[in-house]
């Protein structure tokens, strides 16, 4: 019996490799890099012990990028997850063409990024954006303005293209949640005498806990990888004011060539995203045991 | 007084359902305008004749048939990797299995920047640089780690005593998993297999590094160098447009057949757990 347990390791070796391969090596071999001053491309590496994160905490960019990450991830989070629950509550109303609505609602999540944000450059710029032209038809010229060349509203907008993307994930997460509150609660609601408004606030809404969770641990992975829509629609600008940690580390390598840097804002996102998961298995645990 | 009281009742609830129909309408249009923008302005000034001109003078095929190519190596490689490992995880027992599956559920959280270097001096030193094929593993072991929950979860749903019955066949794991788990896990690894089709056709971050050649890019690749173009006078707005309609196409004509097992694949609780 114990000889064909040990058969069983072949079913999961083909994956083992591919995350040895693909996850741990570059895991190491950024937190090795990071005690280095190297530019990735000669042949000469000078350790430097922690120089490189002494420099990191005083970069001026790393505070932006920080409070951008906290911004994005907080206000998409609980824009996308009201908006989620709205439309996931509309579907469940049982209406005819709620199927239609829904997968169009959808839509935008298989959309290429880079389309995505080329069509929204496009609709933001200043002088012959589709956007401004339009509020300039409407006399409100004052409203015109340079909306991806603001540091405050470029970041706005970057958020807001990120929920039209993907409110309608959390739609469908909402809507599955849903789903699985049993009838008898609504019923028992029912008898009560209790309204619309309160068989949201009193039952639905606690009872989707754990959904609420789902998407705010998605939602906080999700801002940390992103990378797509600030790349293309700002590129990090105006003057680093969108910047995230996935675009920072791009420039880093490949235009700025301080590899030794990028390493060490790496291994600070890989130790974000482990206390991430930190929380993550702990609450998943507690429910376990509740 | 009955009769009456059922007709309020009725003609109430028609009125909630055209309350929640504008609404509804109103948020598809919001979701839409984008597209509708894109499309519009696509046949602007010289109406279909711009598609003409894309298709004349830049070669989005060569990049549609690069983008099919790598999504489909990648398909390949995680619908073997990933149907072993989840029924393994699921339904077969070794040593250290819930370390070891806690441990690559961890590969969900790999953020692709912290990829991206490290692969890339890999790459380069095996003279792959450029190569189509540069991104197909770090795609499949992304997208492998990404669908592992779900899929194992779905396997979790199917009974134990399937592989009971087949031991008593006198029949071996591997057999069971071709021939009875397999079949049964399709709507399973049909959503996992869609999700893997969309994270690396859409994926940005390490084709653009890899690659540079642009005839040998992927469609996701190509709206970045249109910017560039925007304005000259071989590519006027409305044209950038069309191609940006085109380089859509595809992963819209997909998402047609695709969004409804993707919906069942949500509902079907494949995200809970």
């Amino acid at each position: 019996m114990r000889k064909r347990q040990m058969l069983n390791y072949f079913y999961v070796a083909p994956m083992l490799l591919l995350f040895a391969a693909f996850i741990v090596y570059p895991i190491i071999y950024n937190v090795r890099i990071s005690f280095f001053e190297w530019n990735g491309i000669s042949k000469e590496m000078k350790l430097v012990g922690f120089q490189n994160y002494i420099e990191l905490f005083q970069d001026p960019i790393l505070i932006r990028i920080l409070i951008n990450f906290l911004v994005f991830s907080f206000s998409t989070i609980i824009i996308q997850g009201i908006l989620g629950m709205f439309f996931a509550s509309l579907m469940r109303s049982g209406l005819k063409m709620s199927g239609l609505y829904r997968t169009l609602i959808y839509l935008p999540i298989v959309a290429t990024p880079t389309i995505v944000g080329s069509v929204f450059s496009k609709i933001l710029e200043t002088n012959k954006g589709y956007l401004n032209e339009m509020l300039r038809s409407a006399h409100l010229d004052s409203l015109a303005l340079p909306w991806l060349a603001t540091p405050a509203l470029a970041t706005m907008w970057v958020i807001i293209v990120n929920i039209w993307q993907w409110t309608g994930y959390s739609m469908l997460v909402y809507y599955t949640g849903m789903l699985n509150i049993p009838t008898e609660v609504y019923e028992a609601a029912d008898i009560d005498g209790a309204s619309r408004l309160q068989r949201f606030f009193f039952v639905t809404f606690p009872m989707l806990r754990s959904t609420h969770f789902t998407i705010f641990i998605m939602g906080m992975i999700g801002s940390l990888k992103t990378f797509d829509i600030p790349y293309v629609l700002t590129g990090g600008g105006p003057n680093h004011a969108t910047e995230f940690f996935s675009t920072y580390i791009n420039t880093l390598s490949f235009e700025t060539f301080n590899q030794g840097k990028a390493s060490a804002v790496v291994t600070l996102m890989l130790v974000i995203a482990m206390a991430i998961t930190a929380v993550q298995l702990r609450i998943y645990y507690k429910q376990e045991k509740g | 007084m009955a009769p009456v009281r059922v007709e309020m009742k009725r003609k109430q609830k028609h009125n909630k359902d055209l309350v929640i129909h504008i609404l509804c309408i109103i948020a598809c249009l919001i979701f839409m305008y984008p597209l509708i923008v894109m499309f519009r302005k696509s046949l602007s000034v010289n109406g279909f004749k711009n598609y003409s001109v894309v298709f004349n003078s830049m070669t989005l095929h060569k990049n549609f048939f690069n983008s099919c190519f790598i999504v489909g190596s990648v398909l390949l490689i995680v619908f073997v990797v990933l149907s072993l490992s989840a029924f393994a995880f699921s339904k077969l027992e070794f040593p250290g299995k819930h370390i070891l599956y806690y441990v690559l559920l961890m590969g969900m959280m790999m953020p692709t920047a912290a990829l991206v270097f490290p692969v890339f001096m890999t790459v380069k030193q095996f003279g792959m640089l450029g190569s189509r094929f540069s991104v197909v593993l770090p795609y499949a072991a992304l997208s492998t780690c990404f669908n592992l929950m779900m899929l194992k979860n779905y396997f979790d749903t199917l009974p134990d005593a399937l592989m009971e019955a087949t031991y008593i066949d006198g029949g071996s794991n591997f057999k069971s998993f071709i021939y009875v788990m397999l079949p049964l896990a399709k709507p399973g690894l049909a959503f996992t297999l869609i999700q893997t089709f969309l994270l690396s056709w859409n994926e940005l971050q390490l084709a653009m590094t890899f690659i540079t050649d642009k005839a040998k890019l992927p469609l996701s690749v190509i709206p970045i160098y249109f910017s560039a173009k925007t304005g000259s006078a071989q590519f006027p707005v409305q044209v950038i447009f069309a191609a940006l309609i085109i380089c859509l196409a595809p992963i819209a004509i997909f998402y047609v057949f695709a969004s409804r097992f993707m919906v069942e694949g949500m509902t079907a609780g494949a995200v809970k757990g």
